[in-house]
């Protein structure tokens, strides 16, 4: 009899404790509720007691971080360049209490948050310039700024009003709209033929430097050498002369004979015809054995 | 009657006991059976995170056999830590491929995905993130889809990468110092956010013009190679004429000094002779010029093939021979 006591006894134990504990993860918060009503607010994991069934009730709350993205929006830069922009945001519950009271779930959420950046995102952007999205230079950049700023201001209102704490708003992604991408595209393709053009005409512009530089050279090159030439068959010359002059100096009627006789021997070749009076001195013996001249 | 009432009771007491002890038995081994469930083993690329209602009470369970109380009371989660994910960024590639995040937002907006460089181009950007879980505890407990996370920041870093960055810069040797921007700058906002993540590589996989215009691209750099072979083609022309002409310059140098020699040696050697022929008249007096005369034109007269010889005694003069004396 006390065997059944006690198995019934545990079972009813269980039973009250099934119905009546709860626990929480690391990974939630937990709102109790009366009749609707909050009573208990979790934020430790953990083992707790509630009373059971009907009456309270456990309402779960992710407490992690979540990420999204809004929707694409189109808006006009200060210096009225439009653009195309979707933002990441990292939110997580920061008082489980309001967001539970202010009948929150996490797509509700998401979309409130979506309006609100996205509505903040039109009153910030009014202040950055093209300039400031996108620069060369470093320190004009202010993304990171502009993104501070809807984060910051999206974080007060979020807070305030659903208990949210917004960690990060970020771009996500940035593009024109399709006109102002066309003139984009077609500014990147004449830069780029431009560029391409330059550097062709650079190359002729080179290359001609270089080829007139060569033929320059060649032609000094040559001349160069033609002027040592010259002189050197000219000194051939003056020496040649000096020699001639000098041995010749010593007789100048059989240098002129003897010279004669060397002239006589080249102009008169194989080709030639040659008409001889018998009256010549070497045919002075042809007709007249004697030697005396015919008369 | 009583006996029947009293033996049939005795029974029932005799069989209820045997069923209470079958029933303690039953209860005993399954309460055993029950216990024994809670052993539990942690491989070796995977840590343990140990949960007693709900509240953890160890994250870094070490590979092995271990022991929980079976449920409700632990839970045993196991995350692998040693293993390393792989997410390609396609976000601002074209938008060619199936189901890519660019294909997605083509389809939300009608625009292409690209992303804008510094001096204002469009560029395509594709890379791979790997990255693996360090802290098991806040990638289960602290964020909700890491992923998204991760992908969300490295697309901003990316984003805030090449805005300062000019076009000609990131497609060239501006690689190296995206990837590096983008894992520093990812790992610093992930632990801000307590993803439990850590980038272990970044891959830029690539990087190009948009389609659109991406042939005017490679025509300045085919424009770049064309310059250097233009110069290239100068620097042979030049590296030929110029030996060439040296080479002759020596020749007409060579050639000159060839002839320089020839006349002066001519002109010592006829020097030479004639002097020889002088001495020789100085010797034997006018004769050595008649010998001289006669075989030149000994010489002479063999060589010239005709030949007219002419007698004073025709007196007729014929314009022919005087034609004749006028042959060159």
């Amino acid at each position: 009899m006390k065997t059944v006591v006690f198995i019934g006894s545990a079972i009813l134990t269980l039973l009250v404790i099934s119905i009546s504990a709860f626990t929480v993860s690391e990974g939630e918060y937990a709102v109790v509720t009366r009749f609707g009503k909050p009573v208990k607010i979790l934020t430790a994991a953990g083992f707790n007691l509630k009373c059971p069934g009907f009456i309270d009730r456990v309402n779960r709350i992710d407490r992690r971080i979540h990420t999204f993205t809004t929707q694409p929006i189109q808006l006009l830069l200060g210096d009225k360049n439009p653009i195309v922009m979707t933002f990441y945001i990292c939110w997580r519950v920061q008082d489980p209490l309001l967001f539970f009271q202010s009948l929150m779930t996490t797509d509700i959420a998401v979309q409130k948050l979506g309006d609100m950046v996205n509505s903040e995102l039109g009153n910030a952007l009014g202040d950055y310039s093209l300039n400031n999205i996108i620069n060369t230079n470093l320190a004009e950049v202010k993304i990171v700024d502009l993104e501070k700023q809807i984060q910051k201001n999206t974080n007060m209102l979020a807070k305030k009003k659903y208990g949210i704490e917004v960690a990060q708003v970020g771009i996500r992604r940035i593009a024109y709209p399709k006109i102002v991408a066309e003139a984009v595209y077609n500014r990147m393709q004449s830069e780029r033929e431009k560029e391409a053009m330059k550097f062709r005409a650079e190359g002729k512009e080179a290359a001609t430097k270089i080829k007139a530089k060569a033929d320059r050279e060649v032609t000094e090159i040559l001349a160069e050498a033609y002027k040592t030439s010259q002189i050197l068959e000219g000194e051939g010359d003056r020496q040649a002369l000096k020699i001639y002059s000098e041995a010749y100096g010593k007789d100048k009627e059989f240098f002129k004979f003897t010279k004669s006789m060397e002239m006589y021997k080249d102009i008169l070749g194989q080709k030639s015809t040659l008409v001889l009076s018998t009256d010549s001195d070497i045919f002075r013996y042809l007709n007249n054995p004697d030697g005396k001249p015919a008369k | 009657m009583i006996w029947l009432k009293k033996n049939f009771s005795e029974i029932i007491i005799h069989e209820a006991s045997l069923l209470i002890r079958f029933i303690r038995w039953l209860i005993a081994s399954l309460f055993i059976l029950y216990l024994s469930s809670g052993f539990y083993s942690i491989s070796s690329n995977e840590i343990g995170i140990l949960q007693r209602f709900g509240k953890v009470i160890d994250d870094k369970v070490q590979p092995g056999i271990h022991y929980a109380v079976p449920w409700p009371v632990d839970r045993v989660t196991r995350v692998a830590i040693i293993f390393v994910s792989r997410i390609v960024i396609d976000d601002f590639y074209s938008a060619s491929t199936q189901d890519s995040k660019a294909k997605i937002f083509s389809s939300l907006t009608g625009l292409d995905s690209y992303c804008i460089t510094g001096d204002n181009n469009l560029v395509n950007v594709a890379s791979i993130i790997q990255y693996t879980i360090t802290n098991p505890f806040n990638y289960l407990f602290r964020s909700k889809d890491s992923e998204i996370l991760l992908r969300s920041m490295a697309a901003n870093t990316i984003i805030h990468c090449l805005a300062s960055m000019p076009i000609d810069e990131t497609l060239t040797r501006g690689k190296q110092a995206i990837a590096i921007y983008i894992k520093t700058e990812l790992q610093k906002r992930l632990d801000n956010s307590e993803s439990g993540l850590r980038v272990s590589f970044v891959e830029l996989k690539d990087i190009k013009p948009p389609d659109r215009v991406e042939r005017y691209f490679s025509d300045v750099v085919k424009a770049r190679i064309d310059r250097e072979k233009m110069i290239n083609n100068a620097e042979s022309y030049r590296n030929e004429k110029i030996p060439e002409a040296k080479a002759n310059a020596t020749r007409l140098l060579q050639e000159s000094a060839g002839y320089k020699k020839e006349v002066v040696l001519r002109a010592e050697g006829e020097a030479c002779r004639f002097k020889k022929m002088l001495a020789q008249r100085h010797k034997k007096g006018d004769s050595i010029r008649k010998i001289i005369y006669i075989e030149t034109m000994k010489e002479i007269l063999k060589n010239v093939e005709k030949k007219h010889i002419v007698s004073r005694n025709s007196k007729g003069e014929t314009p022919a021979r005087l034609k004749l004396f006028n042959t060159p």
